[in-house]
Parts: structure tokens; sequence; C-alpha cells
């Protein structure tokens, strides 16, 4: 009784706030003008949720981070602004040897770090070695985790001569390149780290657009721009990430031009940053993708009829549109912005009478019983688990499938399905390498689908698939990969493995002062382009 | 009185064992393991291995526990999880932020359900007491986060009067000697660098008193009336004494017992409400760095705060116990 009657006080709370903000926020139409040529100068305050944990760009552990150690930094190759096609950045080319398991790097010459020193081979092989060798003199002042999943075939680092270095994998690995567009993958100045290795991840030193001058913990990070940078030297004179935890009062920080650009939009908020004239809404294709996986090792799910019942039976447009505000209708089982995304599939509708005819060819005409597991609190990649696995039960019924839901806790959840003990799982994923290498082999190769260790959910087994990843693995050349991510993701379809729910959009609002920010693919923005409208 | 005093702060360090042992278990039996997070959901099961050694979580918990309590006796609150700072650092750079609004808003929110519990009592039945009973339902039942977005809403966005949210002035950061900014900009002699940051504290402060204010207020004005049936005041009435000073001298001072008992406690729900005001404003504090480590299960930074808050807790309780005696002189320690 207490909780329902506090549960609709704080709604009754949230309605006023919501239409008091939209009061506010909307006001009258500004005026158009011809674009200008960019002007320099100018501070950019960017709000934004949550504090940065590190801003050692090898050591960062979530998006907050990277988003902004992603300027200090700069990586050997980078991706071509709005897209994902991988483009020479600190390294000048690259050659693929010993049967794709040793890259060789050639360096930019002349780039250095914002102390001074040069980038060279031996600040690469400091760089990697850091982060990969545990006997690593300055090893032990960081936790890498996230830098050793991305550069799990990595064995060795080695400089060849001064602007020339090799990197040895365990087996042909051809999403490396891409890898190495991480900002994992920032070269750091050894000096700067050897200087304070401890407190390098407050006042990283790279040789990226802007520098750090001041962090003030859970308020902002304020970065000013290199003036010596080696490409586009940044437009603004400073950067400031501020943190207003709070989504409203972010939202009232922008309209009163407190802050310039916001991300972490809630869905509420959206729609009254849609209605202010002095305001822009982006959104644009991100990585990040929801599905709900059957366990193929559990019956009926064995059965591609089952399988492909469930996709007719699912309403998955009106379920995007309910709970995955911000996102699009998934097309395909990896997101649309990745390369090697195929245009032509087109998957199957919302058709209950379909879905209830294949359940009866699979001899299931009365239905069955299975359950869903899937987290018990919202993530970025799925907002609104528990409800959208109701309506998803809903829709299931019609058809006779009963389902039971399992609300777990991520860790847990990832101990059942990892183990195979779910009928269902309703996941997502934001990739750990945007290359279709992360969803074509992670989540459907045989090898990835041992009992206890799986990331392949599905437990999808098939050797002519399989075969297919190893080439792709040992192609170098990307339209070679990308036809053969092609042909499997037509092997997919056809065996109607999962059913691919969203794809989460990358939404920023800006006040219309700002120029060019775009957010890319991958989240983050290439801050020295941006400038503002005097 | 000193007996008691003593043998109260004798029983501290015992308190302070026990909310640390019951943290670190509490802790660990919380659903989580903090080296599956921290290593990520990529990570292989050798990773979650080697990050768990990286953090002795594959001990035995009784020598984690023994080994954390010989860090914190030789003062060493040991290394977030999370970037490998030390947690006192971590919590140095945020403590000044919420005493310096922790405080203000205690003695703001005291002082206003005083006046507020005297003028009700006084004038019971009026519309004042109406008045006060009315808004000291509101500071209790209206919650912390959408009082915190009408105050900004009215004050920061229509009549732009006070900043919205954040803590610091326009000029950035004040190394001063105490650390908090109004202070320090006034030692520094820059009245107006003070005076900024004065109005940055002006609605965190206001929204964070609003909770101890109503209960003060309550807690005064029902003690109060208690009170004024006794028979000692209606002989001070009879001896011809003026109603005001019967009230300050002899009525309010027996009433506040139970006030400052309320003050005591009211302790608690200060620190869950600035972990609130703290994230309306932007309020770069403890209390969000509390959410923060908790979600992150960061332990040692969780069993450092938690013990922090039982310290203040506690001392709070022996401050209060001890303040009977000298409100009412009746009371002994013996």
């Amino acid at each position: 009784m207490g909780r329902a009657t506090s549960g609709k006080v704080r709604a009754l709370a949230i309605a006023v706030v919501l239409g008091l903000l939209a009061w506010v926020v909307v006001a009258a139409p500004g005026q158009a003008a011809p674009t200008p040529a960019p002007q320099p100068g100018g501070t950019l305050i960017f709000g934004r949720a949550s504090d940065a944990v590190t801003l050692d760009p090898n050591d960062s552990p979530d998006t907050e981070s990277t988003l902004v150690s992603g300027l200090i930094g700069d990586s050997l190759v980078r991706f071509k602004p709005g897209t994902l096609e991988v483009q020479p950045w600190l390294a000048r080319s690259w050659q693929v040897l010993d049967n794709g398991t040793r890259w060789r790097i050639k360096l930019r010459d002349g780039v250095r770090f914002t102390d001074g020193t040069p980038v060279n081979a031996q600040a690469v092989e400091f760089t990697f070695k850091r982060m990969i060798d545990p006997n690593h003199p300055y090893n032990k002042y960081g936790k890498w985790n996230l830098a050793l999943a991305i550069y799990e075939q990595l064995r060795d680092v080695k400089a060849v001569d001064n602007m020339t270095v090799d990197f040895v994998l365990a087996e042909p690995f051809a999403p490396f390149l891409t890898a190495l567009a991480s900002p994992r993958g920032s070269i750091v100045s050894p000096t700067a780290v050897q200087k304070d290795p401890q407190n390098f991840f407050k006042a990283p030193v790279g040789s990226g657009p802007f520098k750090v001058v001041e962090w003030r913990k859970d308020d902002r990070i304020v970065l000013e721009r290199n003036d010596q940078y080696w490409e586009q030297v940044p437009y603004l004179e400073r950067v400031i990430f501020r943190v207003i935890p709070e989504n409203s009062a972010r939202v009232l920080a922008l309209v009163r031009g407190d802050i310039q650009a916001m991300i972490a939009i809630d869905p509420t908020s959206y729609e009254v940053l849609k209605r202010n004239a002095f305001l822009i809404v982006q959104q644009s294709p991100g990585l990040q993708h929801s599905y709900l996986a059957p366990n193929l090792l559990k019956k009926p799910f064995d059965d591609v009829r089952v399988r492909r019942a469930l996709y007719h039976a699912i309403n998955r447009k009106a379920l995007v549109d309910n709970f995955w505000i911000g996102a699009s209708l998934a097309r395909g089982v990896m997101p649309t912005a990745m390369l090697g995304f195929h245009e032509g599939l087109k998957w199957p509708e919302y058709d209950p009478e379909k879905a209830k005819a294949l359940l009866r060819e699979a001899g299931l005409a009365s239905g069955f019983k299975t359950s869903i597991s899937t987290f018990d609190r919202g993530r970025s990649h799925t907002p609104e688990p528990a409800k959208a696995a109701q309506t998803i039960q809903a829709d299931l019924a019609k058809v006779g499938i009963q389902v039971d839901i399992n609300l777990l806790e991520i860790n847990a959840l990832l101990g059942d399905v990892r183990a195979a003990r779910h009928d269902m799982y309703m996941a997502g994923f934001n990739p750990l390498i945007p290359d279709a290498w992360t969803i074509m082999f992670t989540q459907f190769d045989s090898r990835r689908a041992i009992i206890g260790r799986a990331n392949n959910f599905s437990f999808y087994r098939n050797p002519e698939y399989d075969a297919l990843n190893d080439q792709a693995n040992q192609a170098a050349n990307p339209r070679i990969r990308a036809s053969i991510y092609k042909k499997m993701q037509e092997i997919i379809y056809r065996d109607a493995v999962r059913v691919d729910i969203a794809d989460v959009d990358n939404v920023v609002a800006f006040r219309n002062v700002v120029q060019n920010l775009k957010n890319d693919p991958v989240g983050s923005f290439y801050m020295q382009y941006v400038w503002m409208k005097k | 009185m000193l007996r008691y005093a003593l043998r109260q702060l004798a029983y501290l360090p015992m308190v302070l064992l026990g909310a640390s042992l019951l943290i670190f278990l509490l802790l660990r039996a919380l659903p989580g393991d903090p080296a599956a997070l921290l290593a990520g959901e990529w990570a292989t099961e050798e990773q979650v291995v080697r990050v768990r050694q990286q953090l002795h979580l594959d001990e035995p918990l009784y020598v984690q526990y023994v080994a954390w309590l010989g860090d914190l006796l030789r003062g060493n609150l040991g290394r977030s999880f999370r970037n490998g700072e030390l947690v006192s650092t971590e919590v140095a750079a945020r403590l000044p932020a919420t005493v310096e609004l922790a405080v203000p808003a205690l003695v703001l929110g005291v002082a206003a359900g005083l006046v507020l519990g005297l003028l009700a009592a006084t004038f019971r039945g009026t519309w004042w007491d109406n008045g006060v009973m009315v808004l000291s339902l509101a500071g209790i039942a209206v919650p912390v986060f959408w009082m915190g977005l009408m105050l900004i809403m009215l004050f920061s966005v229509k009549l732009t009067w006070l900043p919205l949210g954040g803590r610091f002035p326009a000029e950035g950061a004040l190394t001063g000697p105490t650390g908090f900014l109004v202070l320090d900009g006034i030692l520094a002699g820059r009245p107006a660098y003070a005076w900024d940051a004065a109005r940055h504290l002006v609605l965190p402060v206001i929204t964070l008193a609003l909770f101890p204010m109503a209960t003060v207020a309550r807690v005064t004005r029902s003690s109060l009336l208690e009170v004024l049936q006794q028979d000692y005041i209606r002989t001070a009435r009879a001896k011809g004494l003026a109603r005001v000073p019967v009230l300050m001298r002899h009525a309010l001072r027996n009433a506040l017992i139970p006030v400052v008992t309320i003050v005591g406690i009211s302790i608690g729900p200060l620190v869950g409400g600035a972990v609130l005001t703290e994230t309306v404003y932007g309020w770069p504090g403890l209390g969000r760095y509390v959410v923060a480590v908790v979600i992150g299960r960061d332990f040692p930074a969780v069993q450092a705060l938690v013990l922090f808050a039982a310290l203040l807790f506690a001392t709070a309780n022996v401050l209060v116990d001890l303040s009977y005696a000298l409100i009412d002189p009746r009371i002994r320690f013996e």
C-alpha cells in the first residue's frame, strides 16, 4: 500500500515536473542563417550524467571515460568521421606479414606528444606492453580489463626501427586493424608515465587535439586545445565536460545556455528538447543492439520452424516504439552502421497466424511452456527489460506459447546463460570491437558456444558457418571480408537463429550556435572540427 | 558526567568494529561479483580470475577482513577497485563539498524549525499553527528531487536570480586552507568569489534543510504544548511573569529534550537527503560518490564510507546524550 502510494505520488510529481519543463523549455523560434566559415575560439560546455573513472585512454573502462580520453590521445588508425571505415592516423601505412599473424606498421613522421617528446616506435611498444605484459614495470598502475579483451590476440609488440613497429598475433585476426582504432590503443607519452605513473590517469599525456587542464571530480573536466596539433588544430579553445546527474536539471541547463550540448537523453526529455527551436536534437545510428536468443540446445528451439514462429509471433515494431525510444527496429543481426551489414534481407513480419501455422507444422499446435531470462534493470541497449519481456510474454501467449520471466542481476544472469541454463535470453550488446567479427564470430560461432564460458548464447553450431568465420578472420581486404560476412548473414537468416529487436541510436542535443558536432557510430565526437557561431 | 562521556566514547570503537564486520559481510553477500563487474561482460574466465587475484578477493574472508582492519588501523583506507586511486584521496576531494552543504542545511533547518514550532505552539489553533503544520507536512512528504527541480525552475530558469546547480563560481576552484569555497574566498580577501560561491549554496541548502526543519518544527510544537500544560508553567504565569519570558525561559528549555533527540537522529535522513540534493544540483560531494561506488561494487570505498557514516552517527548520538544534562540539570549520568 505504502509503496503503491509513493509510486503514484512519484508519477504525479514527474508529470508536474514535465509539464512545467515543457512550459519553460518551449521558446520562440530562432532565425535560420546561411552557414558561415568556421570561427576559431570559444568554449563548449558538454553536459552528461556521470564522470569519467580514469582519463588514461588505455585503461578506460566505460564510454564516459573514453569520451574524454579519446580527445587526449591519437591512435594508430582511426574511424573516418561519421563511419566505421578505418583510415591511417599515427600510422602512415601497414603491411600484413606471416599469414596474417604479424602486422608491420610505419609511423607518421614529426608528431609530438603535448609534453614535447616524439611519437615513435618505442612509444608505441611502451604503450602496448604497459597494457598486455604483466612484467612491464608500469603494468601494475592500471587494470587494463577492456584493453586485454580487445587485444586478446596480441602476443608481442616490437619496435623494428625508430618509426616501424611489429605487432605479433596469436592467430590471423583481420579485425585487429579496427581494434587499433579504439581509444584504448591511443599512444601515450612514456616520459609522462615514467614521471608519475600513479597519477598518470588524472592528467595523461598523448598527442591528441586536446590536453587536460583540470579535473574536478564529479563536477567537470576541462580540456584545452593543443595548439601544436599535427592535424586540424581545434577551433574551440576549451571543451568542458560537466557532470549534471539529474536528467531534468541537465535539460534546463541546456535550455538556459549554461551548457551547449548534452548526451544521456531520457525518452521524456527527448520530446521536450525536440520542441525547442534553439536546440538541435541529432539522432544517428549507433552500435548498441538488442535481441532475443532462444537456446538451441533445448527443445523445441532446435526446430527452425519454431524459431521462425517466434519472429512472426512477436510484434517487434510495437516493442521498439514503446520500450526503445531513440532506437530503430533491428534490420538484421548487426547494427546497420557496421561494415558488412546486409541490406538485402527481409526479416519475417509480425503475423500471429503464420506463427500458429508454423507451430502446427512442428507438431506444437497446443503450444508449449518456456521462459525468458533478462536483466533486472535497464541497460543502455535494453532500457526496459521487464516491460519488454512482459510484452513478448503477451505476444507469445496469443500463439499458445506460455512464458515465465526471470529477471536476474547481470552476473547471475551471465552465469546462467553461459552455462546454457536458459530457454530464451533477452540481451543486448555494445560491441567490444566495432567490427562485424564481434557479432558474427563471438555470437554465432560454435567455438564461442562452449558451455560455461559461451558468448554465443543461442548455442548455434554450424561447421559450414564456422569455416566462413575462419575465412573472414584471415581476409585482410575489407571488401572480401564484407562479402563473406554477407554470406554468413544469409545463413543466420535461413536458420532464424534469434529474434533481433532494436538498434539503439546515438542521440545528442545541442544549442544551434554549436556547429559541426557529430556523434560517431562508436559514440565519440571529433571535437577538433567543432566550432561556435558567434 | 565526564565518566559517562568517557564510557560512551569507549563504546565507540566497539560500535565501529561491529559496523565494519557488518558492512564487510553485507557487501560480500550482495549479488554481483566485483571481479566480473570490473573485468567486463566480454572478459574470459581467465581475465575474471586475474582481476579477482589482483583485488585479493580470492583469499578467505577472514584473511581479507583482518588485512582490511590492519590497514585501517594504520590509517590506510585502501585503493579504489575502479581506478586505483587512494580512497582517502577520493573522499578528501569530496568531503568539503558535502560539509559545506550539510552543516548550513542542518543549522538552518534546526533554527527555522525551532522558530516555526514555537510560533505554532504559542498560537495554537490559529492560522499560524495551521500554516506551520502544512509547511512541515510538506517538508516531510515532498520528495527532495521534486522540490529541488521546482526551486531550480523558479529561481534559476524563470527569475534567473541564482545559478543552476554546480558548486564552483565561474573562475573555477580556489585552493584554500579549508576547502570550503565561501570561507576560502573570504580568507583570500576575495569577497566577490565568496559571494558567488554562497549563491551556488542557496538552493541546495534550502532543499536539504527542509526535512530537518519540518521534523524539528513538529516535535518542538508538540513538546512545547505538553510542557505548557505543566503546573510550573501555570505557577510562573500566576506569579505574574510575562508570557514571553515564561515561554523562553521555562517552557522552551524543558521542551528541548525531544527536539535534541530528533536532531541527533536526523543525521541519517540528512545523509540520505544529501545524496538526492547533490544529484539534483550536480553538487560534487560524497553523497553521489556513495551511489557510484555501491553500484560499481567498489568494496574499499563503500567500506570506508559506511564506517565514516557509522562514526558520524555514533558521535552525534553521544553528543545528544551528553547535551541532555546541559539542557536539564535533573539528568545525571552516574
